[in-house]
């Protein structure tokens, strides 16, 4: 039962979530923090690679191990500057909605 | 045992997904993200990967979401200001469309199930497997060459610790350049123009 196919399984629905939250919600935290979902399903799933083929050597099955880590890292970047910038969008028109951001609207 | 856990924590890691992304208050969204991401700490412990595990715990549950906590309570919104929300229809045709990206991908999943492997390699413990090998750091690691079974130490800190520092050394110091190119960012987008 616990196996690569539930977890991918798993790391599927996660993203399905996290895109779900990106399209359906205004408010920008939370299209902020789906992508943070979004993020956390594909580690799962390179984390479920890894296991499986970690055997063949041992340099080779612990690449999906950096490469969570750099998501990881790259994650975090992306959050602080999403924020600050939705701070600083903040201050010109106090509203965290998504709609009305239109100042470049014609 | 092993099955349980994991069913138990995927459990717990949807539906504090489906939290996150469905209440009004954004606070509510941050802490179900603190739990989803704690139990995928969990699951990423099953799937032997112990200093990922903890990486994500000091990463993301430690900085990330203390990051977007701090943030949304120094805005303090109005419930004016959060905006109206989409309308039930919109959310709907959102839901279905969501939906169908994880019915698709979970069919062909388990269409390929042949392909993929039915249960995880085993971890190669002092009972079954003899041979030795010394990984480039020095140390000594119970390895099995004719299964397909992982090393004994696998996802452990020093063995991501030299993978990390011996090829991809580059992808590495290129992340801490990143991650000081978005810390000034940050600070330079939020400072105030006096």
């Amino acid at each position: 039962m616990f196996n690569l196919s539930s977890c991918l399984i798993l790391s599927t629905v996660l993203f399905a979530v996290g895109v779900w939250g990106v399209i359906a919600r205004r408010n920008l935290f939370f299209v902020l923090m789906s992508v943070e979902v979004m993020l956390n399903a594909v580690n799962l799933a390179f984390l479920g690679f890894a296991r499986c083929w970690g055997g063949v050597g041992s340099l080779e099955g612990h690449r999906g191990h950096v490469f969570v880590l750099m998501i990881m890292a790259v994650a975090a970047a992306e959050a602080a500057v999403g924020l600050a910038i939705l701070l600083a969008l903040f201050r010109t028109k106090p509203s965290v909605d998504a709609d009305e951001m239109n100042l470049m609207k014609s | 045992m092993t099955d349980a856990f994991f069913i138990i924590l995927s459990i717990v890691s949807v539906v504090s997904a489906i939290l996150v992304v469905s209440p009004r208050n954004p606070i509510y969204g941050a802490l179900s993200l603190l739990v989803m991401m704690l139990s995928l700490a969990g699951i990423f412990l099953q799937l032997t990967a112990p200093f990922l595990a903890v990486m994500q715990l000091v990463v993301y549950a430690g900085a990330v979401i203390v990051l977007f906590i701090f943030v949304i309570m120094m805005m303090n919104l109005e419930p004016a200001e959060m905006g109206e929300e989409k309308g039930f229809w919109y959310k709907m045709i959102c839901f279905f469309l969501a939906g169908f990206l994880a019915v698709f991908m979970t069919v062909g999943i388990a269409k390929s199930r042949k392909a993929l492997p039915d249960r995880f390699p085993e971890k190669a413990t002092a009972e079954k497997v003899e041979t030795k090998e010394r990984t480039r750091l020095g140390r000594v690691d119970l390895v099995d060459t004719e299964t397909g079974s992982v090393p004994e130490t696998f996802g452990s800190t020093p063995r991501v610790g030299e993978i990390l520092f011996n090829p991809y050394v580059v992808p590495f110091e290129l992340v801490s350049v990143l991650i000081v190119i978005a810390v000034v960012g940050a600070v330079v987008l939020t400072k105030r123009k006096v």
